[in-house]
């Protein structure tokens, strides 16, 4: 259903305004749907003992295989999101929860990997952040950065609890319980809660998006159509004969490959090159990780005062910076004292970075284009992410090899932040985006 | 194959059983509880959230249907 020309009821009685309901749920579905996968970890070692693997690659090879059906499957679930609606978020939720469930019969490795590789995998994308950040776009205009940013930071969040109450899930009981019971907090509390709460569109409930009000003069509380922005496309290709959607994804591949490589190789590369023990390593590994959801706040909530395409270019460039920060404290070319120091300021200026790309390139890729094919959009874009994830990966493996050292890769991988920043700094968002276009009365947002 | 696992980057990284093993250790030492305690601790914690939510958004409606009621609209009215 189109938000333009719809007949809204005035929203003057609303305590907070109903988008932040589907906000707050839309978090909760990435804790637990982003938070169980990162659980497998938990699971590797008592799996691996009940199926007496003896081979670590084995167990991996199911996340490995999910990792990537995940990631080439989510533009055709955005295009059926664009479709269907809420419907396809709230199928793959319910699929998602049976399937973690029947994980407890597991008996051969072959059913892990169709089961979490594939079936999961599959109906993963469904609800992924992809989907959930283009219904959040249809309810949001002018906090459309925070919406998205908070949404986004429940994927951290899901980490930070799911993974703690797995593992001592697993402690107190056994690895079968504990499918069962993610399964059972995916069924019994992610999927009523969508059910309930989760519209496709503000005029399903009466109201407009927020930061938009009726048109001067209007009367019985019909909306304006609400303004388009000049690149609006209805069909999702169309979308690739213009610039800036080349230079939000180009820049997302960067993003991909410079965090991807840390999360693989930040990890060895501190505690062989630059000195670390396992438990300080772990200690800025987790610095790095638990400033995510802090970073994606500020400046998804900082977008939507300040624009997005200035804010996306300086958080290239602080990535930027932390890279060269990171090497240079290593001694290289005696421009700074070599230490750890720079370890840990790159833990927290990288860590403050890591997802705050995802809600701006969604928010810009949705003030560009509009809503109807947003799904899709957003899906093709984290294939270009995971493009750059997957290369950078195995560069970084090859050049440690060749080179002996991870200097070199990453001083690689850190250099394409240049014209990753230099991209989002170019990109014109004063004549594309629709938050610039010709608005009738735009208002502070409803209830909030 | 190992590198693969991080293959979906910072959105849905793959925790590390090492890294997991440590983090264990430390969580252990802060709470101080044991593998059901502190499961309970964490499962509260989740729990809190849906309930929490559907509790805000019941009082939200009750409220939404009162303004309904004092400006005389039925549920399927429109104004």
């Amino acid at each position: 259903m189109s938000s333009s020309g719809n007949t809204a009821r005035p929203s003057r009685r609303q305590p907070v305004y109903y988008g932040w309901f589907i906000v707050a749920t839309v978090f909760f579905i990435a804790l637990v749907t982003v938070g169980s996968r990162n659980s497998f970890g938990a699971f590797i070692e008592p799996m691996e003992e009940t199926l007496r693997l003896e081979n670590r690659a084995t167990m991996t090879w199911a996340a490995s295989l999910g990792f990537l059906v995940n990631g080439l499957s989510q533009p055709f679930f955005g295009r059926l999101y664009d479709r269907l609606g809420i419907r396809v978020i709230i199928s793959c939720l319910v699929i998602v929860g049976v399937f973690t469930i029947l994980l407890f019969l597991t008996f051969h490795v072959l059913f892990l990997i169709f089961v979490f590789g594939l079936v999961m995998s599959i109906a993963m994308s469904g609800s992924s952040l992809s989907n959930t950040g283009a219904l959040l776009s249809r309810w949001f205009r002018q906090k459309r950065g925070a919406a998205l940013a908070i949404s986004t930071a429940g994927a951290s969040v899901g980490g930070l609890l799911l993974v703690p109450f797995t593992l001592y899930l697993i402690e107190a009981t056994n690895w079968r319980t504990a499918w069962i019971v993610l399964g059972a907090l995916i069924l019994l509390f992610a999927v009523p809660l969508a059910a309930i709460i989760l519209k496709r569109d503000p005029s399903d409930m009466g109201l407009l998006p927020d930061g938009v009000t009726q048109a001067p003069g209007s009367t019985s509380g019909t909306a304006s159509p609400l303004p388009t922005g000049p690149l609006e496309v209805d069909t999702w290709w169309r979308a690739f004969r213009t610039l800036p959607i080349w230079q939000v994804s180009m820049a997302y591949v960067v993003c991909g490959a410079t965090t991807a490589v840390m999360s693989v190789h930040f990890i060895p590369y501190i505690t062989e090159e630059r000195g670390f023990s396992a438990g300080a390593a772990g200690m800025a590994f987790g610095l790095m990780s638990g400033l995510n959801a802090v970073g994606v706040i500020v400046m998804g909530t900082m977008s939507d005062k300040f624009g997005r395409k200035d804010l996306l270019g300086l958080v290239y460039t602080g990535r930027g910076l932390a890279y060269l920060v990171l090497l240079l404290s290593a001694g290289a070319w005696g421009i700074l004292p070599a230490g750890p120091w720079g370890v840990w300021v790159f833990a927290v200026v990288a860590g403050f970075s890591w997802i705050a790309t995802a809600p701006l390139s969604t928010s810009l890729t949705a003030d560009f284009y509009g809503l109807k094919t947003l799904g899709t959009l957003a899906g093709v874009s984290f294939v270009f992410h995971q493009i750059g994830a997957f290369a950078s990966i195995q560069f970084a493996g090859y050049m440690k090899d060749f080179t002996d050292s991870y200097h070199w890769p990453f001083a690689i991988v850190g250099v394409l932040l240049i014209p990753a920043a230099l991209a989002a700094f170019s990109v014109r968002e004063r004549k594309y985006s629709v938050k610039y276009q010709q608005v009738p009365r735009p208002n502070p947002s409803p209830g909030m | 194959m190992a590198p693969l696992l991080a293959i979906l980057a910072h959105h849905e990284d793959l925790a590390d059983p090492a890294v997991l093993e440590k983090v264990k250790h430390q969580l252990d030492a802060i709470l101080g509880l044991g593998g059901g305690a502190s499961a309970a601790f964490f499962g509260t914690v989740l729990l809190l959230i849906p309930v929490s939510i559907l509790t805000f958004y019941y009082f939200y409606r009750r409220r939404m249907v009162d303004a309904m009621d004092e400006d005389g609209w039925g549920p399927e009215q429109e104004p």
